[in-house]
């Protein structure tokens, strides 16, 4: 009983407003101690852990996706999207956030963090839905659940840290994202269509821009889309291994903007700045789930449950299901990467004891990942939302929450058709 | 009473190292100590990275630590002895009991280990090539490839070979192969095997590489102070016994299941030894030249025994 | 910016403390910086010189990873915290009544502290450890051991930068 107090210890500490990298160590030292009962012990693993978890050079891919997506950023590549599509959508009900759904899909191309992609959505297309009249709801929910498309279309952080936390090949993981965040993709744009239809005052108005423009502004996407074709051809002209090829599309990115998008040398140092504040915080995170990972692996409790479930024998539907109704839980109070970090541990042994394919359930977790990302009452994307556009959070939420149905669809059609995930990933045998 | 010790192992659970060296080791401690030993088992780098298995050892976080030594240059020079290119070697069994060998005849060596209790010594068979578009066969066939190999030794054979040694992390390698960002590696079938690299390398070339080799050792503190006849029966499966049981289980045997693997997948897996008089070609600008700077550097460092333990090894291996 | 310096009117031995602090953290900040530019030029270069000239950078691999990553991420650990990316989860601290709340609020914060110290110390004695080792990346001839630094020295100064600041509590994560 002793060995599960750490448990009941992280969640009060994380319920008292303890940073949540903190409250992942101090448990899981307490752990450490509880289960060997050898303080030495427990600060000889406290002293290796943090230079371990970080001295990783497949981890270098954690600050280069991030220091992409300011770089893209900055440069102006995401502006020049969204105006091209929205040029193009402003016609139908809901265009403008049909558009901001598509711009975030491709600039998570571009990305591999959704905060990225929310706070720099936040700064474009908000306006813009604002001036023709688009209730705070469906503008804030569009930039919010378009910007967890971040976390499914590669590159991606949080593939990379369930790579990390499982030993799955992260070049497959990013690869089976790419079909099912097409998928929420269109979706998304048919729930928006669906929503302004049934209640048209959230965007009262369309308008047409003449065609010249139209084109013109299409014409301005080029380099987003050399950005992308040279991050894909690094990987396929065999120039850069999978984790070079993170730190090559992070100088590409700055390449292209300073070439053509107008990247100052004080744009380039902020975005350093940002990446160098963003990583960190979750390398802390990483740590304090390390040390916490070393608490459960000692205290063998991921095994003992695994065991207790496999004998109740039930239905591994059963156990999916519930293992997502309890992600569900989890991911309304917990964000991304602690998420991810904290629930592995036990339910992935869980999941393959089970025989459910590693990638796929990588799949299925960036789905929850996503949906914690935008529902209240902790969703650090629709946090970011709020402050960037400077929206009402209540309002924010509201329009994620109708919106995330997407994500609900989606999370649905993987569990039924597992191939959405699993076929690209076959075709790279 | 019952004592537990805990096993700090980088090797994923179901890897053919963990189910055909790790785990019958552990069971036959257990049954040459009569149930008095329980062994924990962390595989898959859960208690500690692979890098920082050697810190955590002599740090006391583990009491048993599976150890690769090519992680740290310069940390047990003298058993480097074992990594130079071209030595006679001819299997891993056979290395693995040398390597045990010579930790018991020179006391020098033995100094390396003096702050854990080395249990067994293991080393691999020499690595061959593997290429993906075309066989190597002479020296000439080598010229310029990108060869992944790790640091050290293998690097330096490398240089002097004439092709071009490159560093690429494990995990990378498949796809390194696969999309050309190198044209071959130097690898083990236990490695073959594990990373499937017979889906993407259709040329094998046995040529006289370098070797790696490791430790199990085990925290000294909690070594001694474990009963004496505990420790007795844990050496009698471990030591020489044990070694040998690691080169072959790990290594040596994972050749066959490298080549079901192949077969069951339809790959295709061309074989080439080299004849004789290229193997000496190769040792001549890559072998000889390497085992001199090796008996330089360690005799500058003050290991006077240096040739002597070079001879010793040859002799021994040839034995 | 919140980790620019603002200008200091306090100029007690406090005052003093504070603007040294501010500096110093200044200086980790670009440390990092300078870490992550470094290593996204020496990877890149590596690879570029690989495919075309044939002749990777051998040291690229081994700088980056027990260097460059380890520099980037500790030395940024101040500046994470001042940049206000601590990621807490606030929703049941905010309907407590003002006491309980600066209970709890001055709870996470010493929490906070003795962590940070609890891992600087520990990682102090690793490093201590690791400078008398030989070993050294296997590429060059560059010891291993001064890296063991960057952790304690990070975690020290993230430890200091928690007690003379809080940091604000209305910006949720780094944007
Ligand atoms: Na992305
Ligand atoms: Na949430």
């Amino acid at each position: 009983m002793v060995t599960a107090l750490p448990l009941v210890a992280l969640v009060a500490l994380l319920l008292l407003g303890v940073p949540i990298a903190v409250a992942l160590a101090a448990s899981g030292m307490l752990g450490i101690y509880v289960v060997t009962g050898d303080l030495a012990k427990m600060l000889g693993i406290v002293a290796l852990t943090p230079f371990d978890t970080v001295a990783d050079y497949g981890l270098t891919t954690i600050p280069m996706f991030i220091l992409m997506a300011y770089f893209s950023a900055s440069s102006g590549l995401a502006r020049d999207l969204y105006s091209a599509a929205s040029n193009w959508l402003s016609l139908i009900p809901g265009g403008l956030a049909i558009a901001t759904v598509f711009s975030c899909g491709v600039f998570g191309a571009m990305s591999g963090a959704s905060v990225a992609a929310a706070s720099v959505m936040s700064n474009i297309a908000m306006p813009e839905m604002r001036r023709h009249g688009y209730s705070e709801e469906l503008a804030a929910g569009a930039i919010g659940v378009g910007a967890t498309l971040d976390i499914l279309i590669p590159p991606s952080v949080a593939m990379v840290i369930y790579g990390f936390a499982t030993q799955t090949s992260v070049g497959k993981l990013l690869i089976a994202g790419i079909m099912p965040g097409i998928l929420i993709g269109i979706l998304l744009a048919l729930t928006i269509y669906l929503w302004v239809t049934i209640s048209p005052s959230h965007a009262p108005q369309t308008y047409r821009v003449p065609a010249r423009e139209r084109w013109a502004s299409l014409a301005r996407v080029w380099p987003s889309l050399l950005l992308i074709v040279i991050v894909i051809a690094l990987l396929y002209l065999g120039i850069a291994t999978p984790t070079e090829v993170g730190v090559v599309g992070a100088l590409v990115a700055g390449v292209i903007g300073v070439a053509l998008g107008g990247l100052s040398a004080h744009g380039v140092l902020e975005a350093l700045k940002s990446t160098i504040r963003t990583s960190a915080m979750i390398f802390l995170i990483l740590i304090g789930a390390t040390l916490f990972g070393h608490y459960m692996t000692l205290s063998r409790i991921p095994q003992e449950i695994v065991a207790l479930v496999t004998a109740m024998d039930l239905n591994r539907w059963m156990v999916i299901i519930g293992i997502l109704a309890v992600y569900f839980v989890i991911s309304m109070f917990m964000d991304e990467i602690p998420l991810l970090l904290l629930t592995l541990q036990l339910t992935f042994p869980l999941i393959t004891s089970l025989g459910f394919d590693p990638i796929w359930f990588g799949v299925v977790s960036m789905m929850m990942v996503a949906m914690g990302l935008v529902f209240p009452p902790v969703g650090l994307v629709a946090f970011v939302v709020g402050t960037t556009a400077g929206a009402d959070l209540t309002r924010v939420y509201k329009g994620t929450s109708i919106l995330t149905i997407a994500l609900v669809v989606t999370t649905v059609l993987l569990i039924i058709f597992p191939q959405i995930a699993l076929w690209l990933p076959a075709t790279m045998r | 009473q019952e004592v537990t010790l805990t096993v700090a192992d980088q090797n994923p659970p179901t890897a053919w190292g963990s189910v055909h060296a790790m785990q019958p080791w552990i069971k036959k401690i257990e049954e040459a100590t009569k149930g008095r030993v329980k062994i924990e088992h962390y595989p898959g780098q859960t208690m500690v990275k692979g890098t920082e298995t050697w810190n955590a050892v002599r740090a006391g976080v583990v009491d048993i630590g599976w150890c690769f030594h090519g992680y740290w240059p310069d940390v047990t020079p003298l058993s480097d002895v074992i990594t130079l290119p071209g030595l006679p070697i001819t299997s891993a069994e056979k290395g693995s009991e040398v390597l045990w060998k010579l930790y018991e005849r020179f006391p020098a060596i033995r100094e390396e280990y003096a702050e854990t209790q080395p249990l067994a010594l293991w080393m691999s068979h020499p690595y061959f090539i593997l290429t993906t578009s075309k066989q190597v066969k002479t020296l000439e066939d080598l010229k310029g490839l990108k060869i992944r190999v790790t640091g050290g030794p293998p690097t330096e054979q490398m240089k002097a070979l004439g092709a071009v040694p490159t560093l690429v992390p494990m995990p990378d390698v498949y796809q390194a192969l696969d999309k050309g960002v190198v044209d071959g590696m130097g690898a083990p079938w236990e490695a073959v095997n594990a990373f499937r690299l017979y889906e993407v390398a259709k040329y094998y070339t046995i040529a006289p590489l370098s070797a790696v080799y490791g430790s199990l050792c085990a925290n000294k503190q909690k070594w001694d102070s474990l009963p004496m006849d505990i420790r007795n029966a844990i050496m009698s499966v471990s030591g020489l016994e044990g070694s040998k049981l690691w080169g072959r289980n790990f290594f040596d045997a994972a050749e066959q299941a490298a080549l079901d693997g192949a077969e069951a997948e339809n790959r295709e897996m061309i074989r080439y030894a080299m004849p004789t008089e290229e193997v000496v070609r190769w040792n001549k600008v890559a072998a000889q030249p390497l085992w001199d700077a090796w008996v330089k550097k360690m005799e500058a460092k003050g290991h006077k025994e240096a040739r002597q333990i070079l001879e010793a090894t040859i002799e021994m291996l040839n034995d | 910016m919140s980790d620019t310096m603002p200008p200091s009117q306090d100029m007690t031995v406090l005052g003093r403390i504070e603007k040294w602090q501010r500096r110093c953290e200044f200086m980790l900040v670009y440390a990092a910086v300078t870490a992550t530019a470094i290593m996204m030029l020496l990877t890149s270069a590596d690879a570029v010189c690989r495919y075309f000239l044939n002749s990777p950078i051998l040291i690229a691999y081994e700088l980056t990873e027990k260097y460059l990553m380890t520099a980037a991420i500790f030395l940024g650990l101040p500046s994470a915290f001042r940049g206000g990316a601590f990621i807490r989860v606030t929703f049941l601290v905010d309907r407590l009544s003002p006491l309980p709340r600066s209970i709890a609020d001055h709870l996470a914060y010493i929490v906070a502290i003795l962590c940070c110290l609890v891992f600087a110390a520990a990682t102090v004695q690793q490093a201590y450890r690791s400078l008398f080792e030989p070993t050294k990346l296997s590429a060059l001839p560059i010891p291993v051991g001064p890296a063991y630094l960057l952790p304690p020295l990070g975690f020290l100064i993230l430890a200091l930068a928690i007690l003379t600041g809080s940091p604000r509590r209305d910006r949720p994560a780094a944007s």
